[in-house]
C-alpha cells in the first residue's frame, strides 16, 4: 500500500517535473545531438532516473539542475561508449549527394548568426546555453560542477567576447574597481 | 574622488538579480553604468534569442509523445510480474541446461580421453612393482593405418601407458590388480608425503635489539641545520634569462660623459622614431656620439637590415639620422653542431603540460567538446602559445621601459619627464606590460585551478625608488615570469627543478602589475 503511494507520489511529481523541465533539457540536449532521436531517449532516461530516485526517496532539491546534470552526464557516458563509425558504400554515396547537392534540403534551416560564438571557450558557451535554458547562477555550476564565482566569470568572459560594454578604466578609481586580475 | 563603477561580472549579477544592495544603489547615480546594464541586458537576450533559434523547438505533439512514451515506462508497477506464458519453455530450458552441466562436470567430458592420452615413459611415474604387466610395443593393425596419414616411426620414449593397460583383443587378459601399486610405496613418494615445508625460523639468540649496537639505536640526529637550504635539482638548472648588467646605451657612460639635456632629449627622440618606425622590438637602440645621433644595433639578416633601415629613415621625416646595423653572424658552435634530435626527450612539455591536457580532457568531456586527442592536443597548443606569445610581447615592452630609463641620466630625469615624448612612451610601455600581464593572468587562471597559484593584489605600499630603479624591478619580474613560464610549460618533466619555483606565476604577475603602475606614477611625480 505504501509502496502504491510512493508510486503514484513519484509519476505525480515526475509529471510536474515533466513539465517545467522538459522543453529546456531537449533543446539543451539538441545542441549537442544531430541525432534528435537519441536526445529523445537521453532526455526520456533522465526523466526515467528522476523517477527512480523519488521511488526510493532520495532528496533531489533541485529538480531542474538535478535533470540537467544527469542529462550531461548521460551524453558524456554515451559519448565514451560511442564507437566511430563505419560506412558502407551507400553511407558514402550519400554523404558524397549531400555535398554536391546544389540545393540544401527542405528541413535544413540556415542558421546566420550575429554574434561571434566562436569566440566563446567550450566553457563559456556551456554556461551561456544553460543560462538560456533559466537555469540560475548557483544550478548552472550544480550542473557543471563549479564554483557560482567561476560560473559568474565564465559568463562575464562570454559576454565581454560578445560584445558586452565595459565602462572605462579611466573612469574608475585606483583604490576602487578590482582590477580585471583580482 | 572618481566612482567606482559596476564590472562586468557585477552587471552580470544584476542582471541574474544577485548583486548586493550596496553596489546596486551605485545605479541610481551612475549613468554610465546604467547604459551599460541596458546593454548587457540586450546582448544576453539577444545571446539567448540566437541559441534557442539554433536548435529545433519541440513541438506541442512531440512533448506529448514524450510523456505517453515516459508514462509507460513509469506508469507501470515497479515490480514486474514474470509472464506465465514463458514459464515453460524457461523450465524446459532451464531442466535441459542443468542436465548437460553436471553430465558435462559429473563424466568429466571435457577432459582428454585417457584411452587415447599418451604419456611418455619418462614423463610417467616410476613404480617399481612385480604386479605390473610388461611393457609392450603397442600392436596396431596394418588395416587401421590410413595410408594418407604419415605416422612418424615409433621411437621408445613415446611407447604408451595407455597401451600397456590391457592386451589386444583376443589375448588373455593378464591379471591387474591395482591394490599393490596403491600400496607400494617409492622412496620418491614416500619422501614428498612426508615432507614439511622447510621454515627458516630466527635464531632467538640473534634478535634485533641483540644484532644493533646501543650506539646505532640511540644515534644522535643529524646536524641538518647546518646543511643550509639549497635548491633540489632534480637534473640541472635549465639557462635562464637574467638581468641585463647596465650598459651604456648612448655612446658613452653617462657616469663618465654626462649628457647634456639637449644630447638626452635627441636619445629620447631616437627612441620615439623607432617607436613610429614599429622597430623598437629589433636590437636596435639610438646612441648618442660625438657626431650626434645614431641608430646602432644588430638585426638578424641582409634582408632584415634593409627592412629596418627603410622604416626608421620612413619614421624620421626630415631628420636625417646615421643608421648603423650591422648583421649578426651565426654562432661557430651553432654552424658546426650537427642537428640531432634530442634523446629520451619523453612528450613534449612536461608535467605541467600533462596536467594541462588532463585539465583541458577533462573540460572537453564536461563541455562535450571532442576527446579526440589530436583536437585536444591543438588546443593546448594554441593555449600554450598564447601565454608565450602574450610573454614575449610583455618582456620586449620591459626591456624597452628599462632601456629608455637607463638611457636618461638621473640628474636630467625631472626635465626630460617634462617632455611629452618620455611620458608617452612610459605610459604606453606600461600600459601594454599591464595589458600583456592581464592576458596572461586571465588564460592562466582558466588552464589551472585557483588553488594551485595565489594571486596577490596590489603590494604598492614601498617608498618608490626612481623610475630607473622602478624599470629594473619591472623587468627583474618580466624575466623571472619568463623564466617560470618556461619552466613550466615547455621544459620536460625530467628537467624540471626546484628552483623553478622560487617565484611563482600568481607572485610574478602580481609584481609586474605593481611595477607598471608604479613606473607610470614615478615619473609623473617627477614631471
Amino acid at each position: 500500500m505504501r509502496k502504491n503511494g510512493q508510486h503514484e507520489s513519484a509519476v505525480r511529481e515526475t509529471e510536474e517535473v515533466f513539465a517545467e523541465c522538459r522543453e529546456g533539457l531537449i533543446r539543451y540536449l539538441r545542441y549537442y545531438m544531430d541525432d534528435s532521436s537519441e536526445a529523445e531517449d537521453i532526455a526520456q532516461e533522465a526523466f526515467v532516473r528522476f523517477y527512480e530516485s523519488r521511488i526510493r526517496n532520495e532528496e533531489i532539491l533541485q529538480p531542474r539542475a538535478w535533470l540537467f546534470r544527469v542529462a550531461h552526464n548521460l551524453i558524456i557516458d554515451r559519448g565514451r561508449k560511442k564507437k566511430p563509425e563505419l560506412l558502407d558504400d551507400e553511407g558514402w554515396m550519400s554523404i558524397e549527394r549531400r555535398l554536391v547537392s546544389p540545393s540544401a534540403p527542405a528541413d535544413t534551416k540556415v542558421y546566420v548568426s550575429q554574434l561571434p560564438w566562436h569566440r566563446l571557450s567550450a566553457m563559456e558557451l556551456e554556461c551561456m546555453r544553460l543560462r538560456t535554458e533559466g537555469l540560475k547562477l548557483r544550478e548552472i555550476g550544480e550542473v557543471l560542477d563549479l564554483a557560482i564565482s567561476s560560473v559568474v566569470s565564465y559568463l562575464a568572459r562570454a559576454s565581454k567576447k560578445l560584445g558586452a560594454v565595459e565602462v572605462s578604466e579611466s573612469q574608475t578609481s585606483q583604490h576602487g574597481r578590482t582590477p580585471t586580475p583580482v | 574622488m572618481r566612482v567606482r563603477h559596476l564590472s562586468t561580472e557585477e552587471l552580470l549579477l544584476q542582471c541574474e538579480g544577485e548583486l548586493g544592495f550596496e553596489r546596486a544603489t551605485h545605479l541610481d547615480e551612475c549613468e554610465a553604468c546604467r547604459s551599460a546594464l541596458v546593454h548587457m541586458v540586450e546582448l544576453l537576450g539577444e545571446a539567448e534569442q540566437e541559441l534557442r533559434s539554433s536548435v529545433a523547438a519541440e513541438t506541442p505533439m512531440e512533448h506529448a509523445a514524450a510523456w505517453e512514451s515516459l508514462e509507460q515506462r513509469i506508469g507501470r508497477p515497479t515490480v514486474v510480474a514474470f509472464p506465465v506464458r514463458w514459464v515453460a519453455p524457461y523450465a524446459a530450458a532451464a531442466a535441459l541446461g542443468f542436465a548437460v552441466f553436471s553430465g558435462v562436470v559429473g563424466n568429466d567430458l571435457f577432459a582428454p580421453d585417457a584411452a587415447t592420452e599418451t604419456t611418455t615413459l619418462t614423463q610417467a611415474p616410476r613404480i617399481d612393482s612385480p604386479e605390473l604387466p610388461q611393457v609392450s610395443t603397442p600392436k596396431v593393425p596394418a588395416v587401421a593405418q590410413p595410408e594418407t596419414v604419415a605416422k612418424p616411426a615409433v621411437a621408445l620414449e613415446e611407447i604408451t601407458v595407455a597401451a600397456s593397460r590391457g592386451p589386444e583383443a583376443g589375448e588373455p587378459a593378464a591379471p591387474v590388480e591395482s591394490a599393490p601399486i596403491v600400496a607400494a610405496e617409492s622412496p620418491a613418494v614416500v619422501n614428498l608425503a612426508r615432507a614439511r615445508p622447510q621454515r627458516y625460523q630466527l635464531d632467538p639468540a640473534y634478535s634485533l635489539i641483540a644484532v644493533m649496537p646501543e650506539t646505532t639505536l640511540f644515534a644522535a640526529a643529524p646536524e641538518i641545520a647546518s646543511a643550509g637550504m639549497r635548491p633540489i635539482a632534480l637534473a640541472f638548472l635549465t639557462p635562464r634569462l637574467t638581468l641585463p648588467a647596465p650598459e651604456p646605451r648612448t655612446g658613452e657612460s653617462p657616469a663618465e660623459q654626462p649628457l647634456t639635456l639637449a644630447a638626452a632629449q635627441s636619445v629620447i627622440e631616437g627612441h620615439w622614431i623607432l617607436h613610429r618606425a614599429r622597430v623598437w622590438r629589433e636590437d636596435v637602440l639610438p646612441a648618442w656620439t660625438k657626431d650626434g645621433l645614431v641608430f646602432r644595433g644588430t638585426v638578424e639578416n641582409e634582408r632584415a637590415r634593409e627592412a629596418v633601415t627603410a622604416a626608421i629613415r620612413a619614421a624620421q621625416k626630415d631628420r636625417n639620422i646615421a643608421v648603423e646595423l650591422t648583421v649578426r653572424e651565426p654562432a661557430a658552435s651553432a654552424v658546426s653542431r650537427p642537428l640531432v634530435g634530442a634523446q629520451n626527450a619523453g612528450l613534449p612539455g612536461g608535467l605541467v603540460r600533462t596536467s594541462l591536457l588532463e585539465h583541458f580532457g577533462d573540460a572537453a568531456r564536461r563541455s562535450f567538446a571532442s576527446t579526440q586527442p589530436s583536437a585536444l592536443e591543438g588546443e593546448l597548443d594554441r593555449f600554450v602559445n598564447s601565454i608565450f606569445e602574450s610573454q614575449s610581447r610583455l618582456l620586449s615592452h620591459a626591456y624597452e621601459l628599462n632601456s629608455l630609463m637607463q638611457a636618461v641620466p638621473v640628474a636630467l630625469m625631472p626635465e626630460l619627464t617634462s617632455s611629452s615624448r618620455l611620458m608617452e612612451l612610459v605610459t604606453t610601455h606600461a600600459n601594454e606590460v599591464r595589458r600583456e600581464q592581464a592576458h596572461i593572468y586571465d588564460l592562466l587562471s582558466e588552464g589551472l585551478p585557483r588553488k594551485y597559484w595565489t594571486y596577490q593584489a596590489n603590494q604598492d605600499d614601498a617608498p618608490s625608488a626612481g623610475p630607473r630603479a622602478e624599470a629594473e624591478a619591472l623587468l627583474q619580474g618580466a624575466l623571472e615570469l619568463d623564466a617560470n613560464l618556461t619552466a613550466l610549460l615547455s621544459t620536460p618533466r625530467h628537467l624540471l627543478d626546484a628552483g623553478d619555483s622560487d617565484v611563482s606565476c600568481g607572485e610574478a604577475l602580481s609584481r609586474i602589475r605593481t611595477g607598471s603602475n608604479r613606473i607610470k606614477a614615478a615619473t609623473a611625480k617627477l614631471r
